[in-house]
């Protein structure tokens, strides 16, 4: 008789040990599906490594801004989850970054002040169903993701009926030119790897992994965040001001999306388009980036620099799909972003929990 | 049913948590396992129900040696575990978590309630949400979902309230096994509560078993007590201690105004108003039958719900509907009686002392508490049911409140732990900290308090502390009247 006993640690695991482990699983899990692909006769596996990695090294332009996004997206439903509130609406709260960006690009073209604008839309809209969890026990993951399709069709109304610039086919006008981002230039290394995100994105990135692993971890504004994630009758118990730190969990994960969207609509083709996943029924809304950066914010626990590993994981598989030119790519890419969650998962599992499996033990 | 431990060893870490343990529990008898904390006991349970695997010994059951089993194969065989914090879904009625719990028809479960609490005398009110329920209503749910699923043998971890100050639960435990022919064991430090009921008695300490008594009586309160802690002498000296302070005290705060009052506060419907008041350096009592408006008083009193009616005053100002944070930031600090709802178990406990702005003077506090604890960074869920009791007591130490509002703030503690909490709240009581305290404990409650009051369902009532200690039958009949 086979017995599986799983039983959670008591001590933390070490950094290292995390990163390690989540790296070796990853590359294992990937050679051994890529020799299995390539033994079953899977064309192009040679060409498609290339395409992802830029020849040998492992970090190719794009899949650096994917893993940028993604990990922006990431962190900012990380605090989320981790003052109990569960996100579902992450893509819809981008569209409506970007829709700030294009009202600034109509009306007031400046960077800051359509940052400022998508901030606040990004805020109202996650601040609506996590006051109705806190404060009237309404289910957060309902709310969230009924926000999302709002946020979806909203956008697409607007860029069908309200600021069309084109009329052969539904999208925003391009973005004023006032709004940009700024870029590393040069003939240099760096501008080779990082000449498709901005410096904007990678320096906000990089501050917020510190920060956040700071303030969650090490600092009381953390602690309280937690604790109402943990229970909002135990928070209020232990002095916690609720209000107050839900607005400032709420406005660090909106700086975060506002950034990511910022880096997405002006860091890409500069309009926001007809999102044609918006219709009830569909698998997927938009690229999903929402959903898979839900599963690395749930996955990384609160550690905010086990998100930026997950990511590039995950960007890996992005990639592969993005760049597809036949089904073969796109589920490999599909696959690639599973076994990504897959070794995230089995990290967590390992490292955090003691699992014993026996054979016939019994007497 | 006859449960037999054979020389069982368990580790965590490098801590033996068990030493060669070897006990057995039969049917129709009632036996109970005394220890101070972190003897052993909660280990011991979750052995012998399967939630922990020993790393050696024989655990027979029926005669089947088996080196461990697991908690479906416990309750197939009808072993059941009521726990200390018993885990239902809070946000959930006490009648769905059992349909979700038994997996049958709303219904069904309804009239299978009715029907075993009528059968075994023991009463929840199911329809309430868990989060509203106090630790008995709980574990008297618990109990009586384990005798819906047929139990033979419950297993009850630290009952202690339970023990001390409800008949009803008592007299069940009775019944069940002499009647119904179960078998109960019970892990408790609660010597005389355990000695009025216990057939028979193993007393544990430090993972190791120092003893059994086949036949029990009171005589040998003293003996136990010596052999749990070593000695005893702590206990007596903290008690004298604490009646010379109380005549110290009593000129002073005779002109002292109050410090916090209740006027005509109704927390329940079926509840009459409630008036009180605590004046400061003053540890007052209410005493209420568990489940009878404890829960609904604490939840007011603390500002997570309102009152029907009335109001409240602290420091001279109404605060009946301030938010809880700020009555805390005015020094008032709250402890309920479900430890989880203070403390979040996965915090370590430098990040709870860090919640509670405690800086290096924290160590001293827990030090002077005596929580026995791995370093700052262990995490609260490896801390026992009384350790986490003693860290929220020193947590009072460090923040120093003006008024601690608390909900059987004692639960968990062994005599040891208990006297050594009376002297630190005496102590505080001379810095002029006022306590009101709600307790379903009555003997506990006349132990401590400057004055007392009853709950029933006229409302509040003040008794006289000086009769009450004389006869305590009056409070008991208050209480249930």
């Amino acid at each position: 008789m086979i017995s599986i006993y799983v039983r959670r640690k008591i001590q933390d695991p070490g950094v290292f040990k995390m990163l390690f482990l989540s790296l070796g699983l990853f590359v294992s899990i990937f050679l051994i599906g890529t020799m299995i692909i390539a033994l079953v006769g899977g064309l192009g596996i040679k060409e498609l490594l290339t395409d992802v990695f830029n020849k040998d090294l492992l970090l190719s332009p794009i899949l650096i801004r994917y893993t940028v996004i993604i990990s922006l997206i990431s962190l900012a439903l990380m605090i989320n989850v981790a003052s109990g509130f569960t996100n579902l609406g992450g893509e819809g709260q981008i569209t409506l970054g970007m829709l700030g960006l294009l009202l600034a690009s109509i009306y007031l073209p400046d960077l800051s002040i359509g940052l400022v604008i998508s901030l606040l839309l990004i805020f109202i809209w996650q601040m609506i169903p996590y006051i109705l969890k806190i404060y009237r026990d309404v289910s957060d993951v309902l709310t969230s993701f009924i926000m999302n399709f709002i946020a979806l069709f909203m956008i697409n109304h607007i860029v069908t009926y309200v600021f069309r610039g084109d009329i052969a086919r539904p999208r925003s006008p391009p973005i004023n030119e006032k709004l940009s981002l700024h870029y590393v230039s040069g003939d240099n290394f760096l501008s080779l790897l990082f000449s498709r995100v901005s410096i904007e994105s990678i320096v906000t990135l990089l501050i917020f992994i510190i920060l956040l692993y700071i303030v969650l971890l090490r600092h009381r504004i953390g602690y309280s965040i937690r604790m109402i994630g943990y229970s909002v009758k135990t928070a209020s118990l232990s002095g916690v001001k609720i209000p107050i730190y839900m607005i400032i969990s709420v406005m660090i994960s909106s700086l975060l999306l506002s950034i990511a969207s910022a880096e997405m609509l002006l860091g890409g083709e500069r309009r926001i388009y007809y999102n044609d996943y918006a219709k009830i029924g569909m698998s997927s809304m938009s690229f999903g980036l929402g959903y898979t950066a839900l599963g690395i914010a749930l996955l990384s626990n609160g550690r905010s620099y086990l998100i930026l590993i997950y990511s590039y994981l995950l960007s890996i598989g992005y990639m592969i799909v993005f760049t597809s030119y036949g089904y073969f790519r796109l589920i490999l890419g599909t696959a690639v972003i599973g076994l990504s969650l897959l070794s995230a998962l089995l990290t967590d599992l390992l490292l955090r929990y003691e699992v014993k499996i026996s054979w016939s033990q019994r007497r | 049913m006859f449960i037999e431990l054979d020389k069982i060893n368990k580790f965590f870490g490098d801590y033996k948590a068990l030493d060669n343990v070897s006990m057995y529990f039969r049917s129709g008898e009632i036996v109970s396992i005394l220890g101070e904390n972190g003897a052993g006991k909660t280990t011991l349970l979750n052995i012998v129900y399967g939630l922990y695997r020993p790393d050696s010994g024989i655990i027979s059951i029926d005669g089947e040696r088996l080196r461990y089993i697991t908690p479906r194969y416990s309750i197939n065989k009808g072993i059941f575990l009521v726990q200390q914090f018993p885990r239902l879904i809070e946000t959930m009625t006490g009648l769905e978590n059992l349909v979700l719990l038994l997996n049958e028809r709303r219904e069904d479960v309804r009239k299978l309630l009715d029907e075993y609490s009528d059968r075994f005398k023991i009463y929840v009110d199911y329809n309430k949400k868990v989060s509203d329920m106090t630790l008995i209503e709980r574990q008297k749910l618990y109990t009586l979902m384990s005798l819906i699923q047929n139990a033979k043998m419950i297993l009850l971890d630290e009952p202690n309230t339970l023990l001390t100050n409800d008949l009803e639960y008592i007299n069940f435990l009775r019944r069940f096994s002499r009647e119904h022919e179960g078998g109960v064991v019970i892990c408790s430090h609660k010597i005389k509560a355990v000695l009025d009921i216990s057939d028979r008695i193993y007393i544990m300490r430090r993972g190791r078993v120092l003893k059994e008594y086949r036949s029990v009586s009171k005589e040998y309160y003293d003996e136990i007590l010596d052999i749990m802690f070593g000695h005893n002498s702590d206990t007596s000296t903290v008690y004298k201690s604490v009646e010379k302070s109380n005549r110290d005290e009593e000129i002073s705060r005779e002109f002292s105004k109050d410090l916090f009052k209740t006027k005509d506060l109704v927390v329940r419907d079926d509840i009459g108003a409630i008036d009180l008041s605590v004046k400061r350096g003053e540890i007052v009592s209410i005493v209420t039958i568990a489940g009878r408006g404890d829960k609904e008083l604490f939840n007011v009193l603390a500002g997570l719900t309102h009152p029907l009616k009335g109001s409240i005053v602290y420091d001279g100002e109404d605060i009946t509907k301030k938010p809880t944070y700020e009555r805390i930031s005015r020094g008032i600090l709250y402890i309920p009686d479900n430890r989880l709802e203070i403390i979040n178990p996965r915090y370590k406990i430098r990040e709870l002392l860090g919640l509670w702005k405690i800086n290096s003077s924290g160590v001293v506090c827990i030090d002077k508490m005596n929580v026995v604890y791995r370093s700052l960074e262990s995490q609260i869920s490896e801390l026992s049911g009384g350790n986490i009791t003693r860290l929220l007591i020193s947590i009072i130490l460090c923040t120093k409140p003006h008024l601690v509002i608390s909900h059987n703030i004692f639960n968990g503690l062994d005599q040891r732990g208990y006297a050594h909490a009376l002297k630190i709240i005496r102590d505080l009581r001379q810095e002029r900290m006022s306590f009101l305290m709600i307790l379903n404990d009555y003997e506990e409650a006349l132990e401590i308090s400057d004055r007392i009051y009853v709950l029933n369902e006229e409302g509040s009532k003040e008794i006289s502390i000086e009769k009450a200690r004389l006869e305590p039958k009056i409070l008991w009949r208050e209480l249930v009247s």
